[in-house]
């Protein structure tokens, strides 16, 4: 009896599991549409500085144009910070933020940029400030993140570019 | 009875004869004393075993690694992918850990039954083979930290297992290799681990969920070799064999051991008697502070290789594998040349253990302040290859010295310390790294490093003692057996070559003690001479640090105190008997509560306690903190009457009372020792004591040094004089 509870519990256990999980969106290959330009990996910038890209098969020209397309949207980088879930948009990135959360306009450009998140149509941005970085010795590590969003500002998939780079500790 | 001053050759015999048997079970236990050993096949063959157990095993601990391994690597890509933080997966991580540590208890409880144990390998690979599986679907933090507790909790059963299943599996003539062998499965893991990795996500572009399916694929496939397995008889080899040898030599006849018949111990005491042994008390505070370099060298070493040398993930995959190989070499020699220096010398092992460990993050402290290099890969390759040893000598050593039923226990305990200290290495090492940077922490190492190198040898100085004192159990466990099995008499109560030690101060010292069934007996001794402390032995207050107490032939050393009474052991403790707090037929009933519910008997022994004490009925509702002193002895001594115990501890009755009320209780412990109770009355007035005894037993500075008839006693001035001259003194100091 308690052998077939046990069973029952973990046959149902699975079946949650896999209902739970749509593994149509789950991502098994890499996907190699972009490669960064600038910074190389793991190179030293000093501020301000460039980071660039190129993309294939994805068109940015229509923006934030509402669609759900996932061949169309724009890029947003995210300096030193995780990007948002996948499916998330852009007004995660406010969430737990209550100020943020009243106002209706925010998330707004400015808002992003001060969370170290840039949402463009081109290639590249140009960062003035690099987020202050842990204590430590030696050069400051830093990492940017690109993921691609759907013209609703929706995050398209669990695909996102990674790339390292250093740059001269600040006294703090 | 015999008197132990004046016998010193009935002593010199025994203790030679004891000597010879245990030169005997030191063979049987592989120790031969030569620093020889047959290679490893023939043993095998001799055994008629092969070579599946090990590789099914080690097959399980290399996919054991994938896991963690792949997790490590791809951490920044699940960062990514589910848009979480470092920190949240760190977390997520520390979780897992927490889950490492705390997994080999419970699992060394339930392999406590070996029937269970080739069942608990298969399925714990099984899971993880299915975890590793399923981390390559989780879409959320949550199911994330599900995966990893759950990797976390059958990763971290496996030290509970896999090393007790290996020393039951294979004889001890082949142990050494066979766990440094085992050892060398876990750490080709982790040099194929990375690689693996490395070809997944390379030459096959996979994600890192990709990588996670393929590998807990492979896992899935790997677990099924682990089938075959069957559970080990334990201490075949060993404790077993030595029970069946002693045995025959007793019996002259050849038969499988006898059943299992002593009071088996619980979980918890199964550990708090492994914490009592010397050399396991040593070891796992090496494995503690040895722990506290292990996690903090694993995640420095990576952000130094990256910052002083600027290799790239993939890179350091590459190095990680290569001093591993490195580390694999080490052990197949290490395997050899320290089975023969176990055969000759258990001490050796532990020995060279201590050097290795120390002498290992010398070479690291060092690697990680080279200007080169390659004579950093030298240097690292050194430390990794001395380090390497440590897991099959250490194993090798605690396995050898207890019982095969502790095993698994014991290789919990270790896997525990080596957790408790990586997580104070966590936070002690993350300051340093925050002032002196990566390559300062690589140098911090050798502090706790060559702290637990020195702490592990020096176990070698006890673990002689300690495969005796394994020895001796085994021996004089199956000898009573002999008795109880041909119907011959045992004592009631046997306690032989009893220590014990209050911290550092040892207060009895190789104490022998024995009572007859129904019997009463005196224990006398100037103040401090140890008698209470020798009660709490019994009673099991206190836990001897060597020797054993038996009750009617069982094996009680280090059973609980309160599973000690429904066997029929009360103690009545001198002048704190009661509950001051509660009145008299409240402590009545606190004295019943070891009989269960049944209201109606402990109200017909009450009344009996009534009928036997008068007094304690007229004062039944006072509190037992306002009664006079002999009142609170008569509620006291009302324990026996409730409980009717086998045997009767009695700790100074007659402290401060007035000689009528002494009268009125010594005549009810006659009474009590008339219905068959055994009964020792521990006294410190001769006259008192000898009054009731004809057996009595005479303690001096924590040692026996009379045992026989008390007639014989009060002839000995020598003895009883202390006795005098202490209660004289304290007679004039009081006139004083």
């Amino acid at each position: 009896m308690r052998r077939r509870m046990c069973a029952l519990l973990l046959c149902a256990l699975t079946a949650t599991s896999a209902s739970a999980c749509d593994v149509s969106r789950l991502q098994f290959k890499n996907d190699h549409r972009l490669s960064f330009e600038t910074p190389k990996d793991r190179q030293k910038v000093s501020t301000p500085f460039t980071i660039s890209w190129s993309m294939k098969d994805f068109d940015t020209s229509g923006g934030l144009d509402g669609t759900t397309d996932d061949h169309h949207g724009v890029f947003a980088v995210f300096v030193d910070r995780a990007p948002m879930p996948v499916g998330k948009d852009i007004k995660w990135i406010g969430h737990g933020d209550t100020s943020c959360q009243r106002d209706p306009r925010c998330p707004d450009k400015e808002y992003l940029n001060s969370k170290g998140v840039y949402i463009t149509q081109d290639s590249s941005i140009s960062l003035d400030t690099l987020p202050p970085a842990p204590d430590g010795v030696g050069d400051e590590e830093h990492y940017v993140n690109v993921v691609l969003l759907n013209g609703k500002g929706q995050r398209i998939g669990e695909t996102g570019w990674y790339r390292e780079f250093t740059s001269k500790r600040r006294s703090s | 009875m015999t008197e132990l001053l004046d016998a010193p050759t009935i002593l010199d015999a025994d203790q030679a004869a004891r000597a010879a048997r245990r030169a005997t079970a030191r063979q049987t236990l592989g120790v031969t004393g030569h620093e020889e050993s047959e290679p490893l096949r023939p043993v095998l063959k001799r055994f008629g075993l092969t070579p599946y157990t090990v590789t099914a095993l080690g097959l399980l601990s290399i996919v054991d690694t994938f896991q963690g391994q792949a997790f490590t690597i791809v951490t920044p890509e699940i960062s990514r992918a589910l848009g979480l933080g470092l920190g949240a997966l760190a977390g997520a991580r520390a979780l897992a850990f927490l889950a490492t540590v705390l997994a080999p208890l419970p699992m060394a409880a339930l392999a406590q039954k070996r029937s269970r144990m080739a069942m608990l390998c298969i399925i714990t690979g099984v899971a993880w083979s299915v975890i590793t599986l399923t981390t390559g679907f989780v879409t959320s933090l949550l199911a994330l930290i599900a995966v990893l507790a759950f990797d976390g909790l059958s990763t971290g059963s496996v030290s509970a297992l896999h090393v007790p299943y290996l020393s039951d599996a294979y004889p001890p003539q082949a142990r050494v290799r066979i766990l440094s062998l085992y050892t060398s499965f876990t750490t080709l893991g982790t040099v194929l681990s990375p690689l693996f990795v490395s070809l997944l996500t390379g030459p096959f572009d996979l994600t890192w969920r990709g990588v996670f399916v393929i590998m807990g694929a492979t896992s899935l496939g790997a677990s099924m070799f682990s089938l075959g397995l069957r559970n080990p008889e334990a201490g075949k080899f060993d404790t077993e064999l030595l029970r069946e040898e002693e045995h025959e030599r007793v019996t002259g006849e050849h038969e499988e051991a006898i059943a299992e018949e002593d009071i088996a111990l619980g979980f918890f005491e199964i550990v708090r008697r492994l914490l009592l042994i010397p050399t396991i008390q040593r070891i796992v505070v090496g494995y503690f502070v040895f722990g506290i370099l292990l996690i903090p060298f694993a995640t420095f070493l990576s952000a130094f290789l990256q910052q002083r040398w600027g290799l790239s993930a993939s890179q350091r995959g590459l190095f990680f594998s290569g001093t591993n190989a490195i580390g694999i070499l080490a052990l197949i020699a290490f395997g050899s040349r320290a089975e023969k220096e176990f055969a000759s010398d258990p001490a050796k092992v532990l020995g060279q253990v201590g050097i290795a460990v120390g002498a290992a993050v010398t070479c690291i402290a060092l690697g990680g302040l080279m200007p080169v290099f390659v004579l950093t890969c030298v240097f690292f390759a050194a430390g990794q290859a001395l380090i390497a040893i440590l897991t099959p000598g250490l194993n090798a050593s605690v396995m050898s010295i207890v019982d095969a039923r502790f095993r698994p226990h014991a290789a919990a305990l270790a896997g525990i310390f080596i957790a408790g200290g990586s997580m104070l290495g966590i936070l002690l090492l993350s300051s340093v790294n925050t002032r002196y940077g990566t390559t300062g922490s690589m140098v911090a190492l050798i502090f706790p490093g060559v702290g637990a190198g020195l702490i592990i040898r020096s176990a070698r100085k006890l673990i002689n003692k300690d495969l005796d004192r394994m020895i001796d159990e085994i021996l004089e466990t199956e000898d009573v057996r002999v008795i109880k099995q041909r119907g011959g008499k045992l004592p009631m109560l046997q306690a032989k070559g009893v220590d014990f030690s209050y911290g550092q101060l040892q207060v009895l010292f190789d104490v022998d003690f024995t009572v007859d069934q129904g019997e009463m007996v005196a224990l006398l001794g100037t103040n401090g001479a140890g008698k209470s402390t020798l009660l709490k032995v019994v009673s099991g207050i206190g836990l001897p640090s060597k020797g054993t107490v038996r009750f009617r032939g069982e094996d009680i050393t280090y059973l609980d105190a309160e599973r000690r009474v429904p066997l029929g052991i009360t103690q009545v403790p001198g002048g704190r008997a009661v509950f001051g707090t509660m009145d008299v037929v409240e402590n009545l009933r606190t004295f019943g509560y070891t009989l269960g519910r049944d209201k109606k008997r402990i109200d017909g022994l009450i009344d009996e306690c009534f009928e036997a004490f008068p007094r304690l009925y007229e004062r039944r509702t006072s509190l037992a903190a306002t009664m006079s002193g002999g009142e609170q002895q008569m509620l006291g001594l009302s324990k026996a009457l409730i409980l009717q115990p086998k045997l009767l501890l009695i700790d100074e009755l007659s402290l401060g009372l007035a000689p009528v009320i002494v009268g009125q209780l010594l005549e009810m412990v006659r009474k009590i020792n008339e219905t068959g109770t055994a009964v020792v009355l521990v006294e410190q007035s001769v006259n008192i004591a000898l009054s009731l005894v004809d057996h009595a037993y005479f303690m001096e500075k924590g040692e026996m040094r009379f045992d026989g008839p008390a007639q014989q006693l009060l002839e000995r001035d020598d003895l009883l004089r202390a006795v005098f001259l202490e209660g004289a003194s304290k007679h004039e100091e009081a006139q004083a």
